[in-house]
C-alpha cells in the first residue's frame, strides 16, 4: 500500500527514477515532470492516438494509462526517435511523403507505425489502414502517411 | 482530466488481491488494463479510495487448452487472446473479435475480464462468451465460484460479482459447434452484434445478440426453432428472430432509433446463422 509511488524505468534509452502520486497520468507525468511536450493530449478518451507512446514496444493511450505502469518498463517517446546522425526511418517516410501538415497528430503516428513494425515487420496494405484507424489526422486525408507506411514495408 | 486520488496497491499474488477486496470492499476497484476503469473515473462516474493493481500478476493472463475447456486467464489483454495460437487455432471467431476490438492502444492494454466485469452495453466479447456457453470462475478469500458467462451480466454495468469477487479466468466449452459473431459498427461502437453457435448432435443451438439491449440477450424462440429443426426455412428463421428481437428492451440513443437497431440485431443473427450454416454444409 503506498500514497505515493517510486518508479524505475527506462526513458528514451536512458535509466530513470522518479516518485509519483499514484493517480498521476503518464501523459502529465512525460510532458510535465519530465518536459517532453511531443507527446499531445487531445481527445483524452484513447480515440484520437495524438497520445500513442511505446511502453515495452507495445502502443498504449498515455491519457489513460497510469505513471505507475511504467514502473520496470521501457517507455519511447517521440523525442527518443531519431538523433544527430538523422531522423529515425519512419520519420524520414513522413518527412519524404508529405504525411504531415499541421504535425499535432504526427507523434502519435509515428509511434503507432513503430509499434505495428515491431510486432509486423511486412504488414499488408489492409492490416496498416486497421492499425492506423486508431489514430485521427485532421489534415491529410490519411492516404500520404499510408502512403509513408507503404514505402518503409515495399520499397 | 485527472482521476481522483487513491491509495495503490500492487499485491504479490492473486490470493493477496482477494485479501484486498475483502478488506475493503466496495472502496477498491481492481485495476486490469484501465482502458474503462481510468475513462470512468476521469470523467468522474466513479471514483474509488483504492486501486489494486492486477497488472503484474502473470498467472492472471495464463491461455491453456484444458481439453474439454480452453481457459483464458481474466487479465489476458485483447491483443493477447488475437495473437495466442492456442486461441485461433481452437476458437478463430474469439481471437477475431478480439482483433477487432477498439484499437490497438485499447487491444493492448485492455483485458477481456475487465470487459465483462465493466459490463458496457456496447461491448462484443461478452454475448459472444455467452453464445460459447462459457463458465467465469470468480475467486474471494472463501473459495472459488463458477458463473455462466449467460447470467453474468445482468444491466448497464452491472454484474453478478460481489465487490469481494475477483473473476479470474473464463473457461469456454469447446465443442463441434460451428460459431460466428457478426456485428454492425458505427464509428468504434457496435450498435448490434450476433452470435450463432450451431451444429454439434446433442448440444442445444445458442443464438445471442449483444450491443443491442442493456446486456446480452438470446434468443429463445429462435433456438428452439433451430433445435427442432436444424434446416427450418430462412423466412420461418426470420419470422422467429424479428418475435425474439421484438420481444427485447430496447432504447432510442444517440446512435440509433430502437426500430432500427431491432432491424441491425435482426439483419446480423440472420447473418450469423447463414454463416455457420454455410460452414455446415461445406
Amino acid at each position: 500500500m503506498t500514497a505515493s509511488l517510486d518508479l524505475t524505468f527506462t526513458l528514451n534509452g536512458d535509466a530513470k527514477t522518479a516518485r509519483v502520486a499514484p493517480n498521476t497520468l503518464l501523459i502529465d507525468f512525460l510532458r510535465e515532470a519530465c518536459q517532453l511536450r511531443g507527446t499531445k493530449r487531445s481527445c483524452d478518451m484513447q480515440i484520437c492516438g495524438a497520445c500513442t507512446v511505446l511502453v515495452d514496444d507495445r502502443p498504449v493511450s498515455s491519457c489513460t494509462t497510469l505513471a505507475a505502469d511504467i514502473d520496470g518498463a521501457v517507455v519511447t517517446t517521440i523525442e527518443g526517435l531519431g538523433g544527430p546522425d538523422g531522423l529515425d526511418p519512419v520519420q524520414q517516410a513522413f518527412l519524404d511523403h508529405n504525411a504531415l501538415q499541421c504535425g499535432f497528430c504526427t507523434p502519435g503516428f509515428i509511434l503507432s507505425v513503430k509499434a505495428l513494425l515491431h510486432a509486423n515487420p511486412a504488414p499488408s496494405h489492409e492490416e496498416i489502414v486497421e492499425h492506423l484507424n486508431g489514430n485521427l489526422c485532421r489534415c491529410t486525408g490519411y492516404h500520404k502517411i499510408i502512403d509513408a507506411v507503404e514505402s518503409l514495408v515495399r520499397p | 482530466m485527472y482521476p481522483s486520488p487513491f491509495t495503490y496497491h500492487r499485491p504479490a499474488s492473486v490470493e493477496a488481491a482477494v485479501a484486498l477486496l475483502a478488506e475493503f470492499g466496495d472502496d477498491a476497484a481492481p485495476y486490469a488494463g484501465g482502458t474503462e476503469l481510468l475513462l470512468a473515473m476521469k470523467m468522474g462516474f466513479a471514483q474509488y479510495d483504492h486501486l489494486i493493481d492486477l497488472k503484474r500478476l502473470p498467472t492472471l493472463r495464463t491461455i491453456a487448452n484444458e481439453g474439454e475447456f480452453l481457459s483464458i486467464g481474466a487479465l489476458a489483454t485483447h491483443a493477447e487472446i488475437a495473437a495466442d495460437p492456442t486461441v485461433r487455432d481452437l476458437l478463430p471467431p474469439l481471437a477475431a473479435l478480439c482483433g477487432e476490438v477498439a484499437n490497438p492502444r485499447v487491444r493492448s492494454s485492455g483485458t477481456i475480464g475487465g470487459n465483462l466485469c465493466f459490463a458496457e452495453p456496447r461491448a462484443d466479447p461478452p454475448a459472444l462468451l455467452a453464445g460459447l456457453d462459457a463458465t467465469l470462475i470468480l475467486r474471494s478469500t472463501s473459495g472459488e465460484r463458477a458463473v455462466p458467462a449467460a447470467s453474468f451480466i445482468t444491466g448497464a454495468l452491472e454484474t453478478v460479482r460481489a465487490a469481494d469477487e475477483l473473476l479470474v479466468r473464463i473457461d469456454i466449452l469447446l465443442s463441434e459447434r460451428r460459431v460466428r459473431y457478426e456485428r454492425i459498427v458505427f464509428g468504434h461502437r457496435t450498435v448490434a452484434g450476433a452470435v450463432a453457435a450451431l451444429g454439434a448432435p446433442g448440444q442445444p443451438e445458442r443464438i445471442w445478440v449483444g450491443g443491442v439491449a442493456t446486456c446480452p440477450a438470446p434468443l429463445p424462440l429462435t433456438q428452439s426453432l433451430l433445435d427442432a429443426e436444424p434446416g427450418a426455412a430462412d423466412a420461418r428463421l426470420h419470422d422467429a428472430v424479428t418475435q425474439d428481437i421484438a420481444a427485447l428492451d430496447i432504447a432510442d440513443d444517440e446512435e440509433a432509433s430502437a426500430d432500427y437497431r431491432r432491424h441491425l440485431a435482426a439483419t446480423v443473427a440472420l447473418r450469423a446463422i447463414a454463416g455457420c450454416r454455410e460452414e455446415l454444409q461445406r
